[in-house]
């Protein structure tokens, strides 16, 4: 192929010329203008395209390009608007024409008038060629395309177009309530109007806001009109369905329409509209309505949540997933029906609790009816307020589990287990079970209520899955610290009282709560675990060497046991390291005054735990302890197992005496034993005024112990048990009341400030020199397993450290501070 | 078109110039003029006979154009081609057919 440039500027004329130099303009654009009306009149076939080529290749070479351009439009116009034009709108005027047919009419013209115009084309090829693109003309082919646009469509205010539009709106109107229409016939049409270029206008291009490129009739006329119609019909449809007040059948008919339209935008409509319709629709359907749709009280989304309607949740997430991939809308009502469904949490315990009570009660009250009838009496215990409160504790957490369990279904059947829902829900959850300051005791007292009593005779699995569970609790405790400060108070009264179900399940706890957050969490835990078991050895040891000893005898356990009339005395104790066990060192228990059975024991032991541990300091606690005694009442002799201070009270005051009729005032036992007064006001009540062990007989017979008090052995005691067990006021594991909880709160906030000051030296250490904003970030993610440290207290405790000259800042940047070897 | 597609898939057309000389030549080497593809590939009276005549061309000439269309068929894809022959006076003339065919 030869260079354009050599084309472009050849004036260079062969040396042998064939033809005439002289080129007859008229008589060349004649053949030509006949040869046009010829192809619009398909009769092509008998023309000689070289002929055509020819002259107008002559007309060309010899600057007649502009004529010949000019002349063929204005034919090709002609043709148009004279024929085909009139034509078509004879057609629309015509009765006997429907739609269809005029839409066929129409799409014929058009193939036929492409037709012409390839063929038109291909014998201007020269003119194209040379003078069309040397002048930036469009091509004769567009030209014939723009003269069908202006001269047919657009003609007379875009009579032809408007029509056109209507008719094609219309069908898509009528497809969308179900008709049948000619999917072929709209399609050509709209390519048709893609074909036809718009001539790039900047002032309306500015005003529809789209590209000035690729603008065509169809974007600039038909889309807008089909926008406008699609949005009209889509707020129709939202409407009437909003009428019907119905979530369900909302989500459920929009979810058909859209695809509908879908199927219909793809049957019918461009690429380049698809994405616009479809946010149209989006937009008019889910995103302005969806909201308040879930929000609907009778049919919303907090009613299929409840319902778990998987099917039709799973519709909405994908309804919303449409216009919104982080599904914000759906987080946010998520969130707040959750925290909706918490509230409901704690009303639903409460009634649940009463709806027990009230059982309880009647069947009591039955009991008691019937027992009246036998003539008998029957006293009604009142469960105290306190167990009430732990009662709803552990509904509360069984509760929070099933909702949480709802939910987690939901997310994985209906939300397709979508991250950020997930979070969202688990962030939820978290809120409103932090908003709850006791719930971290409330899990600590269901899991000492799974295993102290619930767990029974359950299978291997149902125990893994409650306490599985319990760890999903556990996760969302914002605050670890106070949670472990119960879990440890709880577990050491089921230690100590041996109330576990089994230390295997006891231990697997223990075992998953290391994995969830680490061992530096577990490790006093299970120091109280290795206690317990040594000291059980420990125990037996002591005993049998106890027990052997009678055989050679010392002096002491000769006299107890003839005082025992010949029985053994038996110890087992729990030797408690300090710092694992959350009781403290009561102080005020060293003064007590023994009995002589318990005193041996007691110093037999010292002697013993000394020869087998040199230099470890034993302290009693005898406030944890029971006491197995026997005791002889004129009728009958008990076997009574109560508190060690109980017991103490009774061996102490009231055993000595042969005669039975001794009287003690409160003073004197108080003098006698030396146990702290409220320690002993509570061990009094359990043996004197409690109707079931009722060992004492107090005068006067109130309820609560005063000063001046006169206590004897209650000569008529009576119980149908030999074996009777005496309950201590406030054992077991009890929701805490307001000032236990300050309390609580309060040793918390101790061992806190000690462990913020720990990281902050343990940081300081490794790093020796720290900027304030870094070392505040280190001891919170430190500290984040345990608690949520404030940036001011953690400032608290840097001041501290700083006057403990731990730290000091430094002299330059007040900011940074430097660790102190 | 449709009485043309039979002549079309004739793999050979007659060209024949203005002293009435008449090539035979394959249909392939004369699409690579545009604008004997022009005339071929419409529906005018030169697809239905596949036969061209050449007003403008010498039976010289058009036997030149013929011998160039072959030649750009054979090399048109390949690298290291032989010059292509051109009788100096010749030149212009054969300057003006091609820009008349496209080639």
């Amino acid at each position: 192929m030869l260079p354009n440039s050599t084309r472009g500027r050849t004036k260079i004329r062969p040396p042998r010329k064939i033809l005439s130099s002289e080129v007859d303009v008229e008589k060349s654009w004649a053949v030509l203008q006949k040869a046009i009306e010829e192809i619009q009149h398909k009769n092509a076939s008998k023309l000689s395209f070289e002929e055509l080529y020819r002259n107008a290749y002559n007309l060309v070479l010899r600057k007649h390009g502009k004529l010949l351009y000019d002349r063929v439009e204005g034919q090709i116009r002609k043709c148009l608007s004279e024929q085909v034009r009139l034509g078509l709108l004879n057609k629309l005027a015509s009765s006997g024409i429907d739609d269809r047919q005029f839409l066929q009419a129409l799409n014929k013209e058009w193939e036929d008038h492409l037709l012409s115009m390839r063929m038109i084309s291909d014998v201007l090829m020269y003119l194209d060629r040379v003078y069309a693109k040397e002048s930036h003309l469009p091509l004769i082919y567009d030209v014939g395309l723009n003269a069908f646009r202006d001269s047919v469509i657009k003609y007379n205010n875009n009579e032809i177009g408007d029509k056109i539009i209507t008719i094609i709106i219309d069908y898509l109107n009528r497809s969308r309530l179900g008709e049948i229409v000619d999917k072929f016939i709209i399609k050509a049409v709209i390519y048709m109007f893609e074909s036809l270029t718009e001539v790039v206008n900047i002032d309306i291009s500015s005003v529809s806001g789209s590209a000035n490129y690729g603008e065509n009739y169809y974007l600039h006329y038909f889309e807008p009109r089909l926008m406008l119609s699609s949005h009209e019909y889509f707020e129709d449809k939202s409407i009437e369905l909003l009428d019907q007040r119905s979530g369900v059948i909302y989500i459920e008919k929009v979810t058909q329409l859209i695809q509908d339209e879908e199927s219909r935008i793809q049957m019918y409509l461009p690429d380049v509209s698809a994405p616009k319709m479809l946010e149209l629709m989006d937009n008019d359907l889910i995103s302005r309505n969806l909201e308040s749709i879930m929000m609907f009280e009778t049919d919303g989304l907090k009613l299929w949540i409840n319902d778990d309607n998987y099917t039709l949740l799973q519709l909405l997430f994908k309804l919303i997933t449409r216009v919104d991939s982080e599904h914000e809308m759906l987080k946010r009502r998520l969130r707040s029906i959750i925290l909706e469904n918490g509230e409901e949490i704690n009303q639903l315990s409460n009634e649940q609790l009463e709806q027990e009570v009230t059982q309880k009660k009647q069947e009591e009250e039955k009991k008691r009816i019937i027992a009246e009838a036998h003539g008998k009496k029957l006293v009604v215990r009142h469960r105290s307020s306190k167990e009430q409160a732990t009662r709803y504790a552990i509904r509360w957490i069984h509760n929070f589990l099933s909702l949480k369990r709802k939910y987690d279904l939901v997310a994985e059947k209906s939300f397709d287990n979508n991250i950020g829902i997930l979070e969202e829900i688990d962030a939820a959850f978290s809120t409103f079970f932090n908003s709850n300051n006791k719930s971290a005791e409330y899990l600590s007292l269901f899991i000492d209520d799974c295993i102290r009593r619930s767990l029974k005779d359950k299978s291997s699995d149902e125990v893994e899955q409650t306490l599985n569970n319990c760890i999903v609790v556990f996760r969302f405790i914002k605050d670890k610290d106070v949670f472990e400060k119960y879990y440890k108070n709880h577990l050491a009264k089921r230690l100590l009282q041996q109330k576990s179900l089994s230390s295997e399940i006891e231990m697997n706890m223990i075992t998953k709560l290391k994995q969830e957050i680490g061992s530096s969490f577990t490790a006093r835990l299970e120091g109280m675990f290795r206690d317990i078991k040594l000291s059980q050895e420990l125990s037996s040891d002591f005993n049998n060497r106890f027990a052997r000893q009678d055989v050679g005898e010392t002096d002491a356990g000769a006299e107890i046991r003839q005082k025992n009339h010949g029985r053994k005395l038996e110890l087992d104790s729990s030797i408690l390291t300090t710092s694992f066990w959350p009781m403290p060192i009561n102080k005020s228990m060293h003064s007590i005054q023994y009995p002589d059975e318990l005193q041996v024991l007691k110093d037999q032991y010292e002697v013993f735990y000394d020869i087998k541990h040199r230099g470890r300091n034993l302290t009693w606690a005898p406030n944890f302890g029971t006491v197995d005694i026997r005791i002889h009442y004129p009728k009958k002799t008990y076997e009574v197992n109560m508190a060690t201070l109980a017991a103490v009270v009774i061996l102490k005051c009231f055993n000595d005496s042969e005669d039975l009729r001794n009287k003690h005032t409160f003073e004197e036992i108080q003098g006698i034993t030396q146990i702290p007064v409220p320690e002993l006001k509570r061990h009094l009540q359990s043996i004197s005024v409690a109707s079931r062990s009722r060992l004492l007989k107090k005068t006067p017979m109130s309820r609560d112990i005063c000063a001046g008090d006169l206590f004897e052995i209650n000569e008529h005691f009576k119980s149908p048990q030999t074996r009777i067990k005496v309950l201590t006021v406030a054992s077991g594991s009890k929701v805490e009341d307001d000032l236990q909880r300050s309390e609580t709160m309060e040793i918390i906030n101790k061992s806190r400030i000690m462990e913020t000051e720990a990281a902050v030296v343990r940081i300081m250490k490794a790093r020796r020199e720290l900027k304030h904003q870094e070392l505040i970030n280190e001891v919170i993610k430190q500290l984040l397993n345990r608690f949520k440290p404030q940036p001011s207290f953690i400032k608290q405790r840097i001041e501290d450290l700083i006057e403990k000259e731990y730290l000091k800042r430094d002299e330059k940047d007040r900011s940074i501070y430097q660790y102190l070897a | 078109m449709s009485d043309s597609d039979e002549e079309k898939t004739s793999p050979y057309v007659t060209l024949i110039s203005n002293d009435g000389y008449s090539f035979q030549i394959t249909r392939e080497a004369a699409m690579i003029s545009g604008t004997l593809r022009g005339m071929l590939n419409t529906s005018f009276q030169e697809s239905s006979t596949n036969t061209i005549k050449m007003h403008e061309l010498d039976s010289q000439l058009l036997e030149k154009v013929v011998e160039y269309l072959y030649y750009n068929l054979k090399y048109n894809e390949l690298v290291d081609v032989p010059e292509f022959d051109i009788p100096t006076e010749m030149a212009l003339e054969l300057l003006v057919a091609a820009d008349f065919l496209d080639v």
